[in-house]
């Protein structure tokens, strides 16, 4: 489904990402792993279009999205949450994830309809899933960290991608909160079929959930497969498991 | 209308609501007990009203910074004045199209300038605002220079000061409706979340540059209907109309009223009017009035005046916020 080859990013000369290669198949929880700096996010920010690849393509459903714009690239079917909270400040929690669907329905040129009365139930729907539900209406800002972390994703489910990023969608949650999402992902990516592509320095998180590992390091893809063949190998335990284990 | 009424539930939407009916059935009635001059000013007020609160569009809810909205404005009355007098179009025909001309020609400077952030978005417009009145101002023989352009021919009906006033009632509140309609629709919701996060908006599918200029040009769109309502009163046009201090006197209005509320830049084109009637024997220091007001917002209330009343009532009653920049969120 997403297929990233020789992918190469520069800034002023400084190679974050440096050669970055990825499948991911339909249906797949896929894990992107690497010590802090390795280039992880830089590699979603290329993906979603958020910066331009200085070398290298990205293939989604067979075709070409290397380049084109965030909002091109998420109507075709990505969204991704951010791995600092990047939410709403202003609006409520139903309407940070409602924006989003309206967006995705291609109504956010409608002029003349009242908001308050579009897409209640499909925003209910998605806030019921992740929990949220009861807190529709705070402002998103007074929600806790953890939910906004949440909310995070929430926003990013009301696109209705085929393929979700989700950037470090655990980090700075409490033991139970951690436990709580990890669960609501796999529930996710069952119940509505989604791919899913993740990064995560929690490494019980990531092969509590992960079908398939890229590592990362300084840019470079140094291993790419199953959880068991990752744990296995050389380059992997030297560069990376070595120091955090 | 169905929209309003659809929402009318809460009570304190009611109150509202019976509020501005209120002020409508006055502003209805008033002229009769008013001299002639005061009729005259009250339509100052309206199409200011609708002046600054098209300004808002794009600086309160679009957060963009245009410097030099009035070329809008400006566009828009030379656009009815020689549509009307050398245009064999039918006057109305020539009302109508006059805030399309404005509308156009905000879209050539939103185009060149959506994509600027911030300061030099607003140093942009305000350039090319000023090209614009540069253009007017010297080219005599279509836009009659420096002299500007009188006896316009607007349609005898309108001469008197109470049609005008009328006129400008009835089209200001119809334009201030259709604004607030947008607004709050996903278009408006949308343009808010842009104002707040472009980059959420990029991730989450929406065109923040495409959604930007469409709200700059709705903004120019309405700033030309005020331009039509100024040619319908005053029957004459000169480039001051299209001249930067101009801009610059709106934009304090705007945020005198409060930039993150709907009523606010209506009330702040109230007040500085106002103030300006009252102060403008002594018109030498008025640029000193201005500039005294603007510091006295940004030092006492940065949210404006009606921002300011928001926030109390919502406070006092205590009910979980709906963002500030809501109308009536309280
Ligand atoms: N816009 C930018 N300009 C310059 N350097 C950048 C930019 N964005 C990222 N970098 C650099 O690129 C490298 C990779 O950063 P990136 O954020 O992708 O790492 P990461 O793997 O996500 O790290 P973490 O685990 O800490 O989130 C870092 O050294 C970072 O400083
Ligand atoms: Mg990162």
């Amino acid at each position: 489904m997403l297929q990233v080859k020789k992918l190469v990013k520069s800034f002023d000369g400084f190679l974050a990402v440096n050669g970055a290669e990825l499948t991911v198949g339909k249906g797949q929880i896929v894990a992107v792993i690497g010590p802090n700096g390795a280039g992880k996010t830089t590699l979603f920010n290329l993906i979603t279009g958020h910066l331009v690849p200085s070398q290298g393509t990205i293939e989604f459903k067979e075709r070409d999205i290397t380049g084109l714009s965030p909002h091109k690239i998420c109507h075709m079917g990505i969204s991704r949450s951010f791995q600092l909270i990047n939410i709403f400040p202003k609006l409520t929690v139903f309407e940070n994830v409602q924006v989003s669907i309206l967006s995705r329905k291609r109504k956010i040129l409608n002029m003349f309809s009242p908001t308050k009365k579009m897409m209640v139930e499909e925003t209910y729907r998605i806030l019921g899933k992740v929990g949220l539900a009861d807190k529709a209406h705070s402002l998103s800002t007074s929600l806790s960290y953890g939910d906004q972390k949440i909310l995070e994703m929430a926003i990013a489910l009301g696109n209705e991608p085929e393929l979700l990023l989700l950037d470090e969608p655990t980090a700075g949650m409490s033991p139970e909160e951690t436990a709580s999402t990890i669960k609501l992902i796999k529930e996710l990516a069952s119940s509505e079929g989604l791919t899913i592509l993740f990064t995560e320095h929690d490494l019980d998180v990531v092969f509590g959930i992960a079908e398939k590992i890229m590592v990362m390091q300084q840019g470079r893809t140094i291993a790419q497969g199953l959880p068991a063949d990752i744990k296995s190998d050389k380059l992997v335990q030297a560069a990376y498991l070595g120091e955090e284990c | 209308m169905s929209t309003l009424l659809g929402s009318f539930i809460g009570t304190k939407k009611n109150i509202l609501l019976l509020l501005i009916l209120a002020v409508l059935l006055a502003l209805f009635f008033i002229p009769a007990f008013l001299s002639k001059y005061s009729v005259y000013l009250l339509t100052v007020v309206l199409f200011t009203s609708l002046l600054a609160t098209s300004l808002n569009i794009s600086l309160g809810y679009g957060g963009m910074l245009p410097l030099h909205q009035t070329v809008f404005f400006g566009v828009g009355a030379y656009a009815a004045a020689l549509l009307l007098n050398k245009s064999p179009l039918l006057p109305l025909l020539s009302f109508l199209a006059a805030p399309l001309v404005s509308a156009g020609v905000a879209l050539i400077i939103g185009a060149i300038c959506v994509r600027l952030r911030g300061l030099y978005f607003g140093m942009m417009t305000l350039a090319i605002g000023q090209l614009v009145w540069a253009i007017v101002y010297r080219w005599y023989e279509f836009t009659g220079g420096d002299d500007g352009i009188h006896g316009i021919a607007v349609p005898d009906v309108l001469h008197s000061i109470s049609a005008a006033y009328y006129i400008s009632l009835i089209v200001v509140s119809a334009c201030l409706l259709i604004i607030y309609i947008i607004l709050n629709s996903p278009f408006g919701i949308a343009l808010q979340a842009v104002r707040d996060n472009p980059q959420r908006c990029e991730s989450i599918g929406i065109n923040i540059h495409r959604h930007q200029l469409i709200a700059f040009v709705l903004s120019g769109f309405f700033s030309g209907v005020a331009g039509v309502l100024f040619v319908i009163l005053e029957r004459s046009v000169s480039p001051s109309l299209l001249f930067w201090s101009e801009s610059a006197e709106l934009l304090i209005m705007v945020l005198l009223g409060g930039m993150f509320t709907f009523m606010g830049p209506a009330f702040g084109a109230t007040v500085i009017i106002v103030l300006e009637v009252f102060l403008g024997v002594i018109t030498e220091y008025w640029l000193l009035v201005l500039g005294t007001v603007l510091v006295l917002i940004i030092l006492f209330l940065p949210q404006g005046v009606i921002g300011f009343v928001q926030e109390k009532i919502s406070a006092g009653t205590a009910v979980e916020r709906k963002g500030a920049d809501r109308f009536a969120s309280g």
